[in-house]
């Protein structure tokens, strides 16, 4: 087969190898055939697959995160679309068995006793969490190999983006089952989101349909759900994609060896990639399934209809880290400018996730050798390239843990201040512990990873015979 | 077109030597230009406005709640007696159950813990306060722990013997009280609403 090299400037493809392509006479043509050329004729896909069909994609496992998420949108629109035949977006009471339920709650009844909806949802529910892990590790990947650099500023910022409204439509999908759970979590977050100064009434009252929970709650957040968020979604993921074809993809380290300086190293999108991505979301298929029918969340019956009793509320590991930093933070972070109050809610609960989304943002914007950057960054680094990087990268993901901890001191039997001295005193160790360890290791050499920099491939093999695993 | 800077030169490609707009522009008159450009501009204007005059409309739909007053007779908010009038007997020493006034159970922000404490405080022993923490609005436990009020949600603590003063973690202040009386057989009424704000602020 072909092996593609696309070159960086616009226009500046050209193959190796061509495929024969046409030449056969279409009276020996099967009607399968002449239909094709019908429509071939008429529409001219042929153009369109030569300019996009012919992207080359890098062969590489951590290349596949990003896909991960796109792939658990898919699963999460084509299951959310079933839910929604069924489910009711109404709290209010309707009679079952003697019972009054609100309708909501009822009818997420309803589709646990239909088995296959039941599965379906289980594998929403999952299909959320998957989501979620693969836009933290294709991030992760992205942050660690210093690949949000020139070019990509941009697109890393849209990134975030996207992993902002991922929390929000998961948190949001937690209010709809309509239990005791879902209206405390909610009501939590209804309580946040007054706390905002000067429009913190209006904000929360246009988002949450009213003063939570009102009748007004359940089709504002459910629209908010199925429709707003997904639609923003849709929109930002396109032009992430976008920007991905523009700008080609980031090569692994492996390509400088394979490939001349300049050039992108990989599988055509059709039909290669299109192959192993259809693999992938097979595969997710088959494990969400798997986990969908063995490790169900937790059914309506545990917490029951929403009522005056409370049950422990704890969110799940993605708003975790929030839950805990809400439980840490003071009353005493309290004050009050022009009548209205900055309070720990406003702090903890928005404030804070805003600092820790918008410094990810600002990352590369914050990476010196990026603000002096003299040249695009085309090639993944290995991590401990960069030793400040990494130690940052690693404190604040000890941290994120050190909060999931936090959300559970009274439980452990820590008390506040050394919670406080454990959140804040392990990531800065470990953080220079990977530093000075990192030093020690960091065997870097811009002209290793300088594309303009050429030297021999490190065997006399022939590039196409390894670069295509595919073939 | 002799005030054109050097560095213009992509407009001059794309204007034509022979356009004299810019210059026209710049002195403020309504050329036919100025006029279309703020017919484009009133239309983005009323584009944003026909989003943004229903998004504010939409916050206008909260529901009128009953709240808790005076001669409201507590009974069993949650468990098998659910509904039914609380005797003053029923309830141990240092022990707490969740309380909604009659016919007013759907507003749960009017949930109320009743707490037996020391013979010599509030109505017989009695004491009530609000059940929505001050914190993110969470309904407290429906028993002590460590005879302190405590909420599940984030760990905030109240002291039932102190107006439930705050004794630690996030809320910013005690929970509103209910004054009670008890009137005969043990059937526990409210004097008068809540002392304070419900929930958080």
């Amino acid at each position: 087969m072909t092996i593609r090299q696309t070159g960086r400037t616009p226009g500046e493809t050209r193959e190796l190898e061509v495929r024969p392509r046409g030449g056969v006479p279409s009276a020996r043509r099967g009607p399968q055939q002449r239909m094709a050329d019908w429509v071939e004729e008429r529409v001219g896909l042929a153009a369109f697959n030569r300019k996009y069909g012919r992207k080359a994609f890098p062969v590489h496992t951590t290349f596949f995160l990003g896909e991960m998420a796109l792939f658990s949108f898919v699963i999460l629109v084509l299951t959310g679309a079933y839910l929604g035949l069924i489910y009711v977006p109404s709290s209010d009471p309707i009679t079952i068995g003697g019972e009054d339920l609100p309708a909501a709650y009822a009818s997420v009844r309803l589709i646990e006793s239909i088995p296959v909806a039941n599965l379906l949802r289980n594998v929403h529910h999952w299909a959320s969490h998957l989501m979620i892990i693969s836009i933290v590790l294709h991030s992760l990947r992205i942050y660690f190999t210093g690949t949000y650099r020139k070019p990509r500023e941009l697109n890393w910022a849209i990134g975030v983006v996207l992993l902002g409204l991922s929390l929000m439509a998961g948190f949001v999908g937690y209010s709809l089952p309509y239990d005791s759970y879902a209206v405390t979590a909610t009501g939590i977050g209804y309580g946040i989101a007054r706390s905002i100064p000067f429009v913190g009434h209006i904000a929360a009252d246009l988002f949450f349909g009213g003063a939570f929970p009102s009748f007004g709650s359940v089709p504002r957040l459910y629209t908010i759900h199925v429709f707003i968020v997904p639609a923003i979604m849709t929109a930002v993921m396109g032009l992430h994609l976008v920007l991905v074809i523009k700008q080609k993809h980031t090569q692994p380290g492996y390509a400088r060896r394979l490939a001349e300086p300049g050039k992108v190293l990989g599988v055509p999108l059709w039909p290669y990639q299109a192959i192993l991505a259809g693999v992938l979301l097979m595969l997710m298929f088959g494990v969400l399934f798997l986990l969908g029918a063995l490790v169900p969340p937790h059914p309506l019956e545990a917490y029951g209809p929403p009522g005056p009793a409370n049950t422990a509320v704890k969110p799940d590991w993605y708003v975790l880290w929030i839950y805990g930093f809400l439980k840490l933070i003071p009353a005493s972070v309290n004050f009050s400018v022009a009548g209205s109050t900055f309070g720990p809610n406003f702090f903890g609960g928005l404030v804070f996730p805003a600092i820790v989304l918008g410094l990810l943002t600002l990352a590369p914007w914050l990476d010196s050798t990026n603000r002096k950057a003299t040249r695009n960054y085309e090639y993944l680094e290995p991590p401990r390239q960069s030793p400040m990087r990494m130690a940052i990268g690693t404190g604040v993901l000890v941290y994120i843990l050190m909060l999931f901890v936090a959300a559970y001191y009274d439980e452990i039997g820590l008390n506040v201040g050394l919670t406080w001295l454990l959140t804040i005193a392990v990531p800065l160790v470990t953080g220079a512990a990977v530093f000075l360890w990192g030093k020690r290791v960091a065997r870097y050499r811009e002209e290793d990873f300088d594309p303009r920099t050429v030297d021999t491939p490190a065997t006399g093999d022939q590039p196409a015979t390894e670069a295509t695993p595919a073939d | 077109m002799s005030t054109v800077s050097p560095n213009s030169t992509e407009r001059l490609t794309l204007e034509g030597p022979e356009s004299g707009a810019p210059e026209v522009e710049d002195q403020g008159l309504v050329t036919r230009r100025n006029l279309l450009k703020w017919v484009i501009r009133l239309g983005y204007g009323a584009f944003a406005a026909a989003f943004a005059i229903p998004a504010l409309a939409l916050q206008s739909l909260t529901q009128e709640q009953q709240v808790v007053e005076a001669g409201d007779q507590l009974t069993y908010a949650a468990g098998g007696q659910s509904g039914q009038p609380i005797r003053a007997g029923e309830l141990q020493p240092n022990t707490a159950v969740l309380a909604l006034p009659q016919n007013k159970t759907e507003n749960q922000q009017n949930t109320v813990i009743l707490v037996r404490v020391a013979p010599g405080q509030g109505a017989e022993g009695l004491v009530a306060y609000s059940a929505i923490c001050t914190h993110l609005g969470c309904s407290v436990l429906g028993r002590l722990v460590n005879n302190e009020i405590a909420c599940p949600c984030h760990a905030s603590r109240f002291d039932p013997r102190n107006d439930a003063a705050v004794l630690g973690g996030p809320a910013p202040r005690p929970l509103p009280s209910l004054p009670i009386t008890v009137g005969p057989e043990g059937v526990i009424t409210a004097a008068g609403g809540f002392n304070g704000e419900i929930g958080p602020a």
